[in-house]
């Protein structure tokens, strides 16, 4: 507290007096699990402020897709035994998880598959240096950026003309394009912080087109920092997701107005609440408003912040998290349980127990 | 009658929700209501009174001055009425709007003109990401109405547009736009990268050559085409003099989704 070390008790009065006193305060980061989230929730609603997670530019991005135009997303599982054809678009998806395609891919046969196709991975924007042997693998780069070699791919899967002089390319989409139209079960994999919603909505019309002949889907990356699970707290909490403003009569949701990094940049917010304490997670803090950090990682404090130390969601304690491979919520137990720091969910509702305190005083 | 005016005393210590001063909502209201109003985003409490001067009483023809960009959904799902805005505007400016006319001397923020349906909305200087777009909790972009732009225009300018004609005399951003099924030409001087991403249908007309053309629109050549003319004597009508000529570089796309569209570049 003021770069000194103090007494939680002490460091939380303070912190309840900073909250009960701002105007707009913004509960970002929220890398926690569904209690913290539950949480923090609960005392933004008690507060008129906003949530926001840290991840929530590709969530926001998936979302509106989905509103807009619906998708047909298929689970871990399905496509692990089913699919036939997997195109990886872009570098982001094997960035955030190095073992996807051996998840994608087991080297033991999984059940039987329609059709009689090889099973192929065809990476689209990416290389296939890191593949393991036992997958068929093919990659379709070049110095297009992603956008176009979508669009190509697109173009060429619904055999329509566009002009190409890179003969190496064509050939190599063209092939891509073929193999997807003869394919039983075609499924596209990306990550949309890495690609932005026209790029998603010619992904989904490559859906559309091959749906009318023979089956396919898509994978969207869950978000990091366990932020699917955040959103759908807030969407089952409240009925809308991340970024929602509980400031009026009713929750309000907005995706540009409740940014944490704009409200903070604009000077709209004057408190932010910060919290990083997710096991295999960080994210950088951003700046502009004092702040009550909410960490299990060293954090450095400015002049004004307010650092609890807390205990660290599946690694200090047992934590409900959104899983990838489920598509659903579960019970991840800690590596080595730590009883001697708080949890997220238990620090954000003493704040709100002293905030009622001191409104009743 | 004179206009009704709000003149903003100082700089909003928060974004306002101008959404309840439409004439549909003020008409019959008295100046002591209508100081009433909330139009506060934060729990601090904030009325039309605490952040602007009213005058005036013609509820069909509202005038705000020296509003800026905190001053958000002014005009939004506007059913008729004038709306002059001396200043800048915020976000969502004319969203969802079905009819009536909104003028800005400055710019205006994201989302202007997003699912409207009808009605004209005149901007002097720029607009920011997402114009004529889709408003929040909609699923299709501008619908109808006429939309001028002076300035630039920030990017995804006209996503999953279904119709309505767009000027815009400067720059535009990255992934332009991505037209849903327009049926109407718009003219505009440039664009940034990939501009018609997306395009089923529709016709783009560019004054100077865009920044990138994706591969998958198709060259077809320079031809000659009636309908430019008359474009331009439209666009006249409507007081928006641009040279467009009868020869234009046709090129046909997004042939990675229906290709039913087609890029005009002025020769």
């Amino acid at each position: 507290m003021r770069g000194e070390e103090a007494e939680l008790d002490s460091a939380l009065e303070r912190a309840a007096d900073l909250l009960d006193r701002a105007r707009f305060p913004v509960f970002g980061g929220l890398l926690t699990d569904i209690g913290g989230a539950a949480a923090a929730l609960s005392l933004a609603e008690k507060l008129g402020g906003v949530i926001d997670h840290a991840a929530s530019a590709g969530l926001m991005r998936a979302s509106k897709v989905m509103r807009e135009t619906g998708g047909t997303p298929a689970s871990f599982g399905e496509i692990r035994n089913r699919a036939d054809t997997v195109v990886v678009i872009g570098k982001a998806p094997l960035a955030r998880d190095p073992d996807l395609v051996e998840k994608l891919f087991p080297a033991k046969p999984g059940l039987p598959r329609p059709g009689d196709n090889k099973r192929e991975l065809i990476l689209l924007g990416a290389d296939k240096a890191k593949t393991p042997k036992h997958v068929s693998a093919t990659a379709v780069d070049s110095r297009a950026s992603l956008p176009e070699l979508v669009a190509l791919l697109a173009a060429s899967l619904r055999e329509g003309r566009f002009d190409l002089r890179d003969t190496a390319l064509r050939a190599k989409i063209d092939a891509a394009a073929a193999r997807l139209r003869k394919s039983a079960f075609a499924v596209f994999v990306y990550d949309p912080a890495e690609i932005e919603e026209p790029v998603m909505h010619t992904v989904l019309e490559m859906v559309r087109h091959l749906v009318l002949t023979t089956r396919a889907a898509i994978l969207s990356m869950a978000a990091p920092g366990n932020g699917d699970g955040v959103n759908l707290c807030s969407t089952w909490t409240c009925g809308l997701p991340i970024r929602t403003s509980f400031a009026g009569d009713v929750p309000q949701h907005d995706a540009w107005a409740y940014d944490t990094d704009r409200l903070l940049k604009s000077a709209e917010a004057d408190a932010l609440v910060w919290i990083d304490a997710l096991a295999g997670d960080t994210a950088a803090r951003p700046k502009g408003a004092a702040a009550i950090v909410l960490s299990a990682n060293p954090t450095r404090a400015a002049k004004d912040d307010i650092v609890i130390e807390v205990a660290s969601a599946a690694a200090d304690h047992d934590a409900a998290l959104f899983l990838p491979p489920l598509s659903g919520i579960g019970m991840v137990k800690a590596g080595k349980a730590d009883k001697g720091k708080p949890t997220v969910a238990a620090v954000l509702t003493r704040i709100a127990e002293l905030i009622d305190e001191r409104r009743a005083a | 009658m004179s206009a009704l005016i709000f003149e903003l005393k100082d700089t909003p210590g928060q974004r306002l929700d101008l959404s309840p001063l439409v004439p549909a909502r003020l008409a019959g209201m008295s100046r002591k209501d209508i100081e009433a109003v909330s139009i506060g985003t934060t729990r601090e409490t904030l009325t039309v009174g605490d952040a602007f001067k009213v005058k005036g009483k013609d509820a069909q023809n509202i005038h705000f001055v020296g509003t800026d960009e905190r001053c958000d959904k002014i005009g939004a799902e506007l059913e008729g009425g004038a709306i002059f805005v001396d200043g800048d505007a915020g976000a969502s400016l004319g969203a969802r709007m079905k009819s009536g006319k909104i003028g800005v001397t400055g710019s205006a923020g994201v989302l202007a003109a997003a699912s409207m349906a009808g009605g004209e909305i005149t901007i002097r200087r720029n607009v920011g990401a997402q114009a004529c777009g889709v408003a929040l909790g909609e699923t299709m972009g501008m619908k109808g109405g006429f939309v001028t732009v002076g300035g630039d225009t920030g990017a995804l300018l006209g996503e999953r547009m279904r119709r309505g004609p767009r000027g815009r005399r400067r720059q535009g951003g990255r992934l332009c736009r991505r037209p849903h099924d327009c049926r109407h030409a718009r003219a505009q001087r440039g664009a940034g990268r990939y501009a018609g991403y997306g395009n089923r249908r529709g016709s783009l007309i560019f004054m100077e050559k865009p920044k990138d053309i994706l591969p998958t629109f198709s060259d077809c050549g320079v031809m000659e085409f009636d309908y430019l003319r008359l474009l331009e004597k439209w666009l006249r009508d409507q007081d928006i003099r641009i040279r467009l000529g009868d020869r234009a570089r046709r090129l046909m796309g997004d042939m990675a989704v229906l290709g039913k569209g087609e890029m005009l570049i002025l020769a």
